[in-house]
């Protein structure tokens, strides 16, 4: 009986552990994707292993927003023109 | 004795006026607001990058012409940042991130987290709700937010702008994007318990 159940708690942890690892993967490749410094190696990989997990696929959606939210929600603030010209007057000034 | 290398060459004032205007005014937006951005005050934001140009002026020589301006610009101004700003800000005990980071560098990297962030709440999501996320981030994680996704640079670029190893950048950024997504989540709650509000009125 014991045996039995050591055998059911390794498939399971072992399943479990194989798509930590396997997600562990995905996770350490999805940043260097989005920032475009993956290998070509990496994104197949990447663009793979999302097709069939779900969580993956998720987190790589929710990543990719964030970065999109950062680029195009923050507004720039426009430069002061007396800081243009503050800027000038230093270099003018200066050897 | 012409040195035939790729340092900055000029033989008048004007020259080099001209030379460090072409190559570094254009640069005067991102680096404001990236000034603006670290110290959040408008005064602080006008000093340091009237610092950071004066600094670029006088170490001109020492810049390669044509190679990155902008990085070597945001280099400078980050490190003016720490040597004049950080010391005046309220800092709570610094953490020590060498050692932060050695840890996160192992294997030992985080599952993904589990979050009830949605694509459609980030981007249902205002600018200034988007700010103010990012203002609550630490000056670290911010400052390496801003560079990766604000300003494009590569990994190679920010180690050499922020003097960490390229692991480190990695690292870092994973720390800051879960931390990010933290506070951009608490702020789609908060929408989404006044927009109950506006409807329940």
């Amino acid at each position: 009986m014991i045996d039995f159940i050591k055998e059911v708690v390794n498939k399971l942890v072992g399943k479990k552990a194989e798509q930590r690892y396997c997600c562990k993967d995905c996770l350490c490749r999805l940043n260097s994707v989005l920032d475009g410094e993956a290998t070509k190696e990496e994104m197949i990989y990447l663009q793979e292993h999302i097709e069939h997990c779900a969580p993956c696929y998720n987190h790589y959606n929710i990543e990719k927003s964030v970065k999109e939210v950062i680029k195009h929600k923050l507004e720039q603030r426009p430069v002061p023109p007396s800081l243009i010209d503050s800027i000038r007057g230093n270099i003018q000034k200066n050897c | 004795m012409e040195e035939q290398n790729s340092k900055t060459r000029y033989k008048s004032k004007e020259e080099k006026d001209s030379l460090f205007e072409k190559e570094f005014m254009h640069l005067i937006g991102p680096l404001y607001n990236f000034g603006y951005r670290l110290t959040l005050d408008e005064d602080d934001a006008n000093d340091l990058v009237q610092e950071t140009f004066l600094k670029a002026y006088r170490f001109f020589d020492s810049y390669e012409k044509g190679t990155n301006a902008k990085a070597w610009l945001f280099r400078i101004l980050k490190n003016t940042f720490i040597n004049e700003y950080r010391r005046k800000t309220k800092e709570p005990n610094k953490v020590d991130y060498q050692e932060v980071e050695s840890y996160y560098n192992s294997d030992d990297v985080n599952e993904p987290i589990t979050s009830d962030l949605r694509v459609d709440s980030l981007n249902n999501m205002i600018g200034d709700e988007v700010a103010n996320a990012l203002n609550a981030l630490d000056v670290d994680f911010r400052t390496i937010i801003i560079l990766c996704d604000l300003e494009g640079f590569t990994y190679e670029e920010m180690a050499k702008i922020l003097d960490i190893p390229i692991g480190t950048v990695r690292s870092r950024l994973h720390r800051a994007r879960n931390v990010l997504k933290e506070k951009l989540q608490e702020y789609a709650q908060s929408m989404g318990y006044k927009d109950q509000r506006k409807k329940n009125d």
